[in-house]
């Protein structure tokens, strides 16, 4: 805490302004848990010796008025002068109470004195060591910067509140750590993405201008190559720029039916499909709606189509659907083109693969992170000779985890969209 | 001097191939992995530009067999130098791909004048010479400034003469074949059963004559095929 953070607060609490006059070491929870401690113990234990004190010499309150004593020697309380009037043993036995009241008094003073020190030191031991976790806590919290949260306070022992809190802390650390890799991974790719495009205009425009006899054809064709390069890198940092919003909190929700969803965008690629001479099928349905981010799902879909578009043969037919399987609902499309291999299956979405044709290779990415932000997943099913079928898998409500959920609860373990085509 | 590109994008693989005929290289192009341990099976390759991001085979693993599995060809052959061109720049990632054996490596975007000028660099890595200009007796070749000179003065060649001189002098008082020199000086284009080495090798001759008939430094071996004489006229 420094100076200016405390006298920027508004309204200091009676308390708060009483401990800031405090000297600092006074003001640790340490120091005010062991005095609390000792003080409690010790107002306890005096309180204790006092009301024995007082109930011993009320039970052995009477009559001490003395007129004629004998005065004698016992081995353990000295010499005692004893009333002589009262019968010896009476006599005897109220002198011995009062010296032991005496004596106790006495006694629960020198008890009392050194108890209050001693009281305090356990209490201070104790209090470190219940207290030391929090010091932990705090010192991987300062160490942890945003660059990096490799960090972990990973507390060991009994399973009690301070080693719980700690935990929750290294979860959400994992949590924060997984986002920001994630990004970081997709960052890093897509700006080698970037270099590709970049690499084709600068060789193509250093070939051309190298070339001192370079005729109106060639310069001519290297400015087309360029031309196609620079559109690429634009629909690459379109791309990157997508996802840079979508990574805010300002994701809408508003209510989507994705049968129309699949309707209107399969509309939208109509034009370009016919360019390639493949035909688009879009199989909706009605009461397919769940409360999501629109402008996102339709990137998705598209990006999707766009994808089926480049790779589906002349000829072909693209299927866009959505559909419904327990509390999942569905949107995909599925091709005939050539396929993907078994084992390039998770690289596609892992890393952004090298775009083939002109795409940005950034495109599944943005369909698996728009999949994860409503909750759901992203199947992809496909053989080579086989066709591609991509499926986005979003849970119905927003409410509890759908049925049904598999080992890896994310998402069904079916292929909606071989039965179709 | 001939080289492969390996290359998935059309448009880069094009324009490389482009630049570095000018260069006087004999390029041929393959636009993905399998393809390329096609052609470097059956042709003796003396470079090879790799991308490593290749749709099928990932190019480290190009690189390796291109290194290990390199035809053994006439001459002894050694496998080809292997140029990597990738758009991943970490430090781990240049490590890994000079650890499986590429001789050099380039971050996309790269200027094509440096990659022209790594492409001498590897060309010439055996040779006991600094900087890129050749000397042969009273011939010298510049690789980089294209230029020819026999006893001082210029000699103007096309850019086949100049690559088929180039490979007479990385080999001097070797005899080479005219099989040789079609598949290191010609690309996959060359129609083998042509006299176009015979053509070339005339015309070279006759721009490097300086007048007198026994100082011809590219002498025919009855039989057999061509070789420089280092001591041609020393």
């Amino acid at each position: 805490m420094t100076p200016t953070t405390r006298t920027s607060t508004t309204a200091p609490s009676e308390r708060s302004r009483l401990l800031d006059r405090v000297p600092r070491p006074f003001r640790s929870i340490r120091f005010r848990l062991a005095l609390g401690y000792s003080v409690a113990l010790f107002l306890v234990v005096a309180a204790g010796l006092i009301v024995l004190n007082i109930l011993l010499a009320s039970v052995i309150s009477g009559d001490k008025s003395i007129a004629v004593t004998y005065v004698l020697e016992l081995p353990l309380f000295g010499s005692l002068e004893v009333p002589a009037y009262e019968d010896l043993l009476v006599g005897l036995e109220r002198l011995v109470n009062d010296r032991a009241i005496e004596r106790l008094r006495m006694l629960s003073l020198a008890i009392l004195v050194p108890l209050f020190p001693l009281s305090f030191g356990i209490g201070w031991i104790i209090a470190g060591r219940v207290l030391r976790p929090i010091d932990r806590i705090g010192a991987v919290a300062r160490e942890i910067s945003g660059s990096d949260l490799s960090r972990r306070i990973d507390l060991e022992g009994v399973d009690d509140e301070l080693t719980r809190l700690a935990g929750s802390f290294d979860a959400m650390l994992d949590r924060l750590q997984a986002g920001v890799d994630a990004q970081r991974a997709f960052i890093e790719d897509a700006s080698h993405e970037l270099r590709n495009p970049l690499a084709v205009v600068s060789t193509t425009l250093d070939v051309a201008l190298a070339d001192p006899d370079a005729d109106l054809e060639t310069l001519r064709s290297a400015a087309v190559v360029s031309r196609r390069a620079v559109e690429r890198m634009s629909r690459q940092v379109d791309d990157l720029l997508a996802v840079a919003r979508r990574d805010g909190l300002s994701t809408t929700r508003v209510p989507v039916d994705l049968g129309q969803l699949v309707a209107e965008v399969g509309a939208e690629y109509e034009a370009a499909a016919s360019a390639k001479g493949v035909a688009i099928r879009s199989i909706g349905g009605p009461g397919l709606e769940l409360v999501g981010d629109s402008i996102a799902l339709r990137q998705a879909l598209g990006n999707l189509l766009s994808n089926a578009i480049r790779y589906a043969p002349a000829g072909s037919a693209v299927t866009t659907a959505a559909g419904r399987h327990g509390g999942w609902l569905w949107i995909g499309v599925a091709d005939r083109g050539r396929g993907i291999p078994a084992d390039r299956h998770a690289l596609v979405f892992q890393r952004s693969v090298r775009a083939q044709d002109g795409g940005s290779g950034l495109g599944l990415t943005i369909v698996r992170q728009v999949a994860e932000a409503h909750g759901g997943g992203v199947t992809l099913d496909s053989a080579p000779g086989d066709g591609t079928r991509v499926v986005v898998w979003l849970p119905a409500s927003r409410f509890g985890p759908p049925e049904p959920v598999t080992a890896d609860g994310i998402h069904p373990l079916v292929d909606p969209l071989a039965a179709i085509t | 001097m001939r080289l492969l590109v390996v290359e998935d994008e059309p448009d880069l693989a094009q324009a490389l191939a482009a630049g570095l005929r000018r260069e006087g290289y004999a390029v041929d192009v393959a636009r993905d992995g399998a393809s390329a341990l096609e052609r470097v099976a059956i042709t003796d390759y003396d470079l090879v530009c790799l991308d490593l991001g290749l749709p099928d085979i990932d190019g480290r693993e190009v690189c390796r067999r291109i290194k290990t599995e390199a035809p053994r060809g006439d001459g002894g052959s050694v496998p080809a130098r292997v140029l990597m061109l990738t758009a991943r720049d970490s430090l781990e990632d240049r490590v890994a791909g000079l650890d499986d054996g590429a001789d050099d490596y380039l971050v996309k975007p790269f200027s094509f004048a440096e990659l022209a000028a790594r492409m001498r660099a590897l060309a010439r890595r055996d040779l006991p010479m600094a900087g890129t200009a050749m000397r042969i007796g009273d011939l010298e070749l510049d690789a980089a400034r294209f230029s020819v000179r026999r006893g001082g003065s210029a000699v103007d060649l096309t850019a086949k003469e100049f690559a088929l001189l180039r490979y007479f002098m990385l080999h001097p008082d070797e005899v080479l074949t005219p099989e040789r020199l079609l598949e290191h000086v010609w690309d996959e284009h060359a129609d083998p059963f042509t006299n176009t080495v015979r053509v070339t090798i005339s015309n070279l001759r006759r721009k490097l004559a300086t007048g007198s008939s026994d100082d011809q430094p590219i002498e025919t071996v009855i039989g057999i095929g061509y070789r420089l004489r280092s001591g041609a006229t020393a």
